[in-house]
């Protein structure tokens, strides 16, 4: 044992503090510890390390795991899982997955249009709170009907409902809670697995829009959606002035009983944020340099806020604006799209984050080959054409935003672009984005810049002098905000669709709509604006070069090492 | 030396037979009895909270998917795992790539192994402001040294220190020799102990 090296004793050190060690090495390394000090002190300190490590904060899994697994599981049980998918697919994929994933990800596109459709034929202004959940025709309509239309298979219409919901008032869909329990789907036992895919599909639609409250569907992760816009910034100040002037927005412009939270990510933990909104609590996981708005609100408030801050953050070559559908604890699969980030061409794939600066987003589990959500029974030019609904609607058509202009109306756009190249001039997106990060005092965004259709974006704002914390600040602003003290008239400016709050009800009115009321017992839904810091890629080498590159990576030779000091013990 | 594998507990076997009679109940009892281990491993290994509850979701289905091969010789949960850390490395690797491409650059190993982990785990040490470190400072030390260890590394000291796992069942979910479990443990507590030796040290 006194011949033994350093590395060997360490290995045994450490395997003796696992109890890993047979008696006779036990006996070793217990006399080479009685004589040998600085073994002692290696020992301590892997003690003190593993205590550490073993200590470190530990979270219990969100709830709805096991609920959605379960549902997941249900599903394919009752689609009839092939017993040999492999052999039968004749391929790498897996139709049980394929079909779960599609479906999961089909409801996801679902739940994004449910939430944040609305009929652009009509191009609302600023500050109309719009809404038709589900126009009869055109881009609008309801994934599940286009599922529903191709399952049935019956040109003739099987039982097409009639009546629609016209207007984002209809937070319950009762007609399609009807459907959910008349129209269940048929038996598997004959059907395709295409056919099998787009019955989960409607299914699985049918039961998001009815949802929101039948037994089988999980109703907290379906009732109350989550979307994001995220925001990538050069640096952590750019960061801080655009969570800033997000919170000056949503300081100046919601409704009294929105719940607001606000947070940073922390390097000990990623728990972000625990709030409640109508005895209701929001959790949200924030990773380490990411902050977070959190906002709650009824669908018709949050599509207004939704269309405002896309407005109010310009889109630059260096703000990536990612929106879509969150997670809903499904596959965890989002479609999101990309913008900008000095890429030649907005990216508009499929991916799920984070990312960053620069990057586009990629086919899901590419490496592993499980390329489910594009897989060709999944009718990808119909999930396209879908997918383009949801970035229309929210206002973030690649070719709209290509030409978006920039947010100074005195910065003209090179023009409206036919093509997805960006059209703005560097120097002038450059611009928009000094103008983007400009310090603003919070509460402070300029009306007048507001009366002109931009949301606040203000050129001028003043520097801040001897300005107070950034956490000062914001909280100020949230203060304001649980006052109501900044609450801007309906007819100060593009408000949120002329919103009035009242502690329990919230009104809103619609472009030609009657005035609604949001019940207490409403479903929400959750808007994160992530802000988070992105460093600009690379430009990403050959697939050889890449190769190269990981050889060269440092990889542990424990393996490979040759154990000389062990074979001679 | 070392722990056996641990058998399949009855409890479990029960479930499991059970699924297979197509009482998907059953498979939730199993999910639910070990989600938040498996939720924290994920969480440990990947880095990211809200990636690690889809991780974990995904590997429970996998886990689902795979069962009518699971021949009950390992623990479930051993299986399982052996699921959720492919899962947890390979989305590991593929958001590096992306967003961790700094991480790597100028990075260049000498010395012994050990030193070479030590300096990408130990890349923060002069960040500390100076006086006592609080445990919840090393917890955070502790936490960016073990998301800038080296994959493999950072999965056994998950494995061992967080999860428990014997050797010889970190070397049945990761399919490597014992003995290499045995190496990588070391180095890996190695480069950590050097990571937090200066914050430790301000603790004293």
């Amino acid at each position: 044992m006194s011949n033994i090296d350093q590395e060997q004793l360490g290995e045994w050190l450490s395997a003796y503090l696992d109890g890993e060690l047979n008696p006779e090495q036990r006996e070793l390394v217990e006399g080479r510890l009685r004589e040998d000090e600085s073994a002692r002190r290696l020992l301590d300190e892997l003690r003190r390390t593993v205590n550490l490590v073993s200590s470190l904060p530990r979270h219990c899994a969100p709830g709805s795991i096991a609920e959605d697994v379960q549902l997941h599981v249900e599903r394919s049980e009752l689609l009839g899982e092939p017993e040999e998918p492999s052999v039968r697919s004749g391929g790498r994929r897996r139709p049980v997955l394929a079909v779960l994933s599609m479906a999961a990800a089909l409801g996801l596109f679902a739940v994004g249009l449910r939430i944040i459709v609305t009929n652009r034929a009509t191009e609302p202004q600023m500050g109309e709170s719009i809404v038709a959940l589900a126009p009869d025709q055109g881009k609008g309509r309801h994934i599940a009907e286009l599922a529903e239309e191709e399952v049935a298979s019956q040109p003739k219409g099987g039982p097409r409902r009639e009546a629609r919901p016209t207007k984002a008032v209809a937070m319950r869909d009762t007609s399609a809670e009807s459907a959910l329990t008349s129209d269940q789907p048929a038996p598997p036992a004959d059907r395709s697995e295409k056919e099998m895919s787009l019955v989960a599909t409607a299914d699985f639609s049918r039961k998001i829009r009815a949802g929101l409250g039948t037994e089988s569907v999980s109703t907290h992760a379906f009732a109350n959606e989550t979307v994001r816009l995220r925001v990538v910034a050069r640096d952590d100040a750019d960061r801080d002035t655009v969570t800033d002037k997000v919170v000056a927005y949503l300081a100046e412009r919601r409704a009294a009983d929105l719940a607001v939270a606000m947070t940073e990510g922390s390097d000990r933990t990623a728990l972000a944020s625990s709030f409640y909104y109508r005895g209701d609590p929001g959790i949200n996981y924030v990773e380490p340099s990411e902050q977070q708005v959190l906002v709650r609100a009824s669908r018709r408030e949050l599509e207004g806020m939704m269309d405002e801050l896309e407005r109010y953050l310009p889109a630059t070559d260096s703000v990536a604006l990612v929106a879509g559908p969150l997670s809903i604890h499904g596959l965890g699969r989002a479609r999101t799209a990309l913008y900008g980030l000095g890429e030649p061409a907005p990216a508009v794939t499929m991916g799920r984050g984070p990312y960053a600066l620069g990057d586009k987003a990629e086919a899901v589990d590419g490496e592993r080959g499980e390329k489910d959500l594009t897989s060709p029974d999944t009718t990808p030019a119909r999930v396209d054409d879908l997918f383009d609904d949801l970035l229309e609607t929210i206002g973030l058509d690649p070719e709209k935003l290509a030409g978006l202009p920039a947010p100074k109306p005195d910065v003209a756009p090179d023009g409206p672009s036919t093509s997805k190249a960006p059209t703005v001039a560097k120097a002038k997106k450059a611009e928009a984005y000094d103008r983007l990060v400009t310090p603003a005092t919070v509460g402070a965004q300029d009306a007048s810049a507001r009366a002109g259709g931009r949301g606040g974006r203000k050129d001028e704002a003043p520097a801040l002098e001897g300005p107070p914390s950034l956490v000062e600040r914001r909280l100020k602003a949230l203060e304001d905000l649980r006052r109501g003290a900044k609450r801007p008239e309906p007819s100060e400016g593009p408000g949120i669709g002329g919103v009035t709050a009242a502690p329990e009800k919230v009104a809103a009115v619609s472009p030609g709509s009657e005035t609604v009321a949001m019940q207490p017992d409403e479903p929400y839904v959750t808007l994160v604006v992530q802000v988070m810091v992105g460093k600009p890629e690379p430009p990403k080498p050959a697939k050889a070069a890449r190769a190269a590159k990981s050889k060269t990576k440092p990889k542990p030779q424990d393996e490979k090492k040759p154990r000389k000091s062990r074979a001679a013990e | 030396m070392g722990r056996a594998p641990r058998p399949v507990s009855l409890e479990d076997a029960e479930l499991i037979e059970s699924v297979k009679a197509g009482q998907t109940e059953a498979y939730g009892e199993l999910v639910r009895k070990y989600q938040d281990r498996v939720f924290n491993a994920c969480w440990r290994i990947c880095g990211h909270l809200e990636d690690a509850r889809d991780l974990t979701q995904e590997a429970f289905l996998k886990g689902y998917e795979g069962l009518p091969g699971f021949r009950q010789e390992s623990s479930f949960y051993t299986w399982i795992f052996r699921i959720v850390v492919n899962l947890a490395l390979s989305h590991r690797r593929e958001a590096q790539r992306r967003r961790d491409v700094s991480l790597e650059q100028g990075l260049h190993l000498v010395g012994s192994q050990a030193d070479g982990l030590a300096k990408r785990v130990g890349h923060k040490d002069g960040d500390d402001p100076a006086g006592a470190a609080s445990e919840a400072e090393l917890h955070g030390c502790v936490v960016r040294a073990l998301q800038v260890l080296d994959d493999d590394h950072r999965a056994v000291i998950v494995l061992r220190d967080i999860e428990g796992f014997s050797y010889r069942e970190i070397a049945e979910i990761l399919q490597i020799p014992p003995g290499t479990v045995k190496s990588r443990v070391h180095r890996a507590r190695l480069a950590l102990c050097q990571a937090i030796r200066p914050a430790l040290t301000r603790n004293d």
